[in-house]
């Protein structure tokens, strides 16, 4: 087999020396695979992809452990000449509001030129060729047109689309979409996957797709990373992590988010849900992280951390995983 | 409570609603263009229940509730109030009716202000309607904050001292204190995490069975629609194409605009295989500028016909389903 196009190991980020933001999240992610990350606001998602890019956004967080390597290089070791060059051509980021990660005063031709160009050795006629060609790629109707158009002038779902143009322009190994699609309406968050899909199979792209829609995830992925405050709670295939769910926080988080569902509801019905919150940083006891908000927590569990054990494909952190609710 | 000869009067009824934008002119002494945000939309709210409208953003939707609430001045159409005509209300009569008609918004980041303290938010309202004195309006939201599920002690709080969830039960306490009758609510969770979801959807539907509410729920999210709401509209470029109870729509959907709405969504039950036939819409609605001749919804419907793109369809009545489409069996 292959070697993993992306190996996280051990990945551990400190805020301010006060606490962990990620605490040794590891994983895997094989060329061509599709690997969400799922959690709640403020279980470091969204973290650990700045992390891989080496785009921390403040002083205060400093990675102080692991390794990350793509495609057999160690990122956090490279100088950041390197990582500038790593960025878009080996691993490439879109954001959750395309808004906000476009420049408001460039065309879009522009921007997505500059990253053809910045990627390899053509000319501005040539970088607009192909442009032009991105565009349509991710199906941006009559591209042409478009290219002298400002953000502001694009739908939401078409501004996506660019995102994910300047994105794919470098023929990066890696794709990371942070929420990609949580901003846009269902229906064009549908072409948007159908898109990705695409681009995935005619370029052989790994994703990783950060959402807290498992709908997303159903529909995209072909493992699941579950955290929670910061660590890896369970991983599995997305057939494992949505059939048989097992960490009491993955099928909380299940429960609770009303999907779609074939069966007729005549009346509300209560809603499952997890009680309380994800703990800051500063609240987070010894023991297990999700122990206070969960319903089979007993002593062991407020006294010592779960250790991420590894069986049958899929690793889990939680005492009483296997099912037993007695230990 | 009164008896019940009013039983049969819905609690918020419309009758061919529009709401225009003109634009800025671009030329002088043209006509200036104007936004179709919503274009003849008629429908009741029976008291007690929730009712459900859907669409994709730029669907009117939001706009809808706004002219209902009156903060958004209606082009033309009628909105009445338990049979009553409150179109053209102002002054005195227009408060008595905010008393019985407040809202909760999206985004309970940007509805607080953010240096007044969470208590004098939400007894402001109670202060501009001049409901009972001081020392009764500060009890009152004592006693709303205990039932939303915060402590009273927070009233003295700001609101950045919150979290996501706990200021949207702020905004519900603060929708909650004149005692309305029918609450809008305009995007309730969509702003907050997944977990919170369902703990603020909770506490709504206790609140409709305790204070016997009526709701006029407005959302994307088809998933959260399909539980809380009992009779949902699906709007599409300022009109209604379809309607019906919640059973009926989702399990039998005969608009292409709600089938293809119902099909885009991922269902996390599915991870046997990539989603089947489905109906994919391709591109994004026209705009409501210039909206086309015909059915509104033909340029991205997978079976319009020639006729679609000349007559417009009107909403038709079938057993308490409606729909507005050439083509729906």
């Amino acid at each position: 087999m292959e070697p993993a196009i992306l190996k996280v190991r051990d990945l551990t980020v400190d805020f301010r020396g006060t606490g962990k933001i990620l605490d040794r999240v590891s994983f895997d992610l094989d060329r061509g695979q599709t690997i969400g990350i799922v959690g709640e606001s403020g279980c470091g998602k969204s973290m650990m992809a700045l992390s891989i890019m080496r785009l921390m956004p403040s002083l205060a967080l400093r990675i102080t452990g692991g390794r990350v390597e793509l495609d057999g290089e160690d990122l956090l070791e490279a100088s950041d000449q390197r990582m500038r060059e790593v960025r878009g051509s080996k691993a490439a980021m879109i954001f959750q509001d395309p808004m906000t990660s476009l420049n408001p005063l460039y065309t879009i031709g522009d921007q997505i030129a500059e990253s053809i160009r910045k990627n390899g050795q053509v000319d501005r006629r040539e970088a607009m060729a192909k442009t032009v060609g991105m565009l349509k790629a991710v199906g941006i109707p009559d591209p042409a047109r478009h290219l002298g158009e400002y953000p502001h002038q694009l739908s939401g779902g078409k501004r996506q689309r660019v995102m994910i143009a300047m994105a794919l322009a470098g023929n990066p190994d890696v794709l990371i979409a942070d929420e990609p699609t949580t901003a846009l309406d269902v229906t064009v968050q549908a072409q948007i996957f159908e898109q990705l899909r695409a681009m995935q199979e005619k370029s052989g792209t790994s994703i990783i797709l950060i959402t807290h829609d498992m709908g997303a995830v159903a529909e995209m992925a072909d493992r699941v990373v579950v955290m929670y405050a910061g660590r890896i709670v369970e991983e599995g295939s997305v057939e494992d992590i949505l059939d048989t769910p097992r960490h009491p926080y993955t099928r909380g988080l299940i429960a609770c988010i009303p999907h779609l569902s074939d069966e007729p509801f005549d009346a509300w019905p209560l809603l499952p849900v997890i009680p309380g919150a994800v703990p800051g940083l500063a609240e987070r006891q010894a023991g297990c992280t999700f122990a206070p908000r969960c319903p089979l927590a007993d002593r062991h569990c407020r006294e010592n951390v779960p250790p991420l054990v590894e069986s049958a494909g899929r690793r889990i952190a939680c005492w009483h995983g296997d099912g037993d609710s007695a230990r | 409570m009164t008896t019940d000869p009013t039983k049969s009067v819905p609690a918020i009824r419309t009758d061919g609603l529009v709401v225009e934008f003109p634009l800025r002119r671009r030329l002088p002494f043209r006509k200036p263009a104007v936004v179709h945000a919503v274009d003849g939309v008629s429908f009741s709210v029976r008291r007690g229940t929730t009712f459900g409208i859907v669409g994709e953003s730029g669907s009117g939707k939001t706009t809808t509730a706004l002219a209902i609430m009156r903060l958004q001045a209606a082009s033309a159409g009628r909105i009445f109030l338990d049979g009553q005509d409150i179109t053209h209300h102002h002054g005195e009569k227009l408060r008595e009716v905010r008393k019985r008609i407040q809202i909760i918004f999206q985004d309970p980041y940007s509805s607080l202000n953010p240096r007044r303290r969470v208590g004098a938010a939400v007894r402001e309202p109670l202060d501009l309607l001049e409901v009972g004195d001081a020392a009764a309006r500060e009890r009152t939201v004592s006693e709303l904050f205990e039932r939303v599920g915060l402590r009273p002690e927070q009233m003295m709080l700001f609101p950045h001292q919150f979290s996501g969830g706990q200021r949207q039960r702020v905004g519900i306490a603060r929708a909650l204190a004149t005692r309305p009758e029918i609450v809008v609510c305009d995007e309730p969770v969509s702003a907050l995490d997944v977990a919170v979801q369902a703990q603020i959807l909770n506490l709504m539907r206790e609140l409709k069975q305790e204070l016997g509410l009526t709701y006029l729920f407005i959302s994307h999210n088809l998933g959260v629609v399909q539980r809380v709401c009992d009779e949902i509209a699906v709007m599409y470029l300022g009109r209604i194409v379809e309607q019906a109870d919640a059973r009926t729509l989702f399990s039998r959907p005969r608009h292409p605009y709600t089938r293809a709405l119902l099909s885009a969504v991922p269902r996390a039950r599915e991870s046997a295989g990539r989603p089947t036939a489905r109906l994919m819409l391709a591109g994004d609605p026209p705009s409501p500028v210039n909206l086309p001749s015909g059915c509104r919804f033909a340029a991205r419907c997978p079976i319009a016909e020639p006729r679609c793109h000349k007559e417009e369809p009107p909403l038709l009545e079938q057993a308490g389903h409606k729909i507005a489409c050439h083509l729906a069996g």
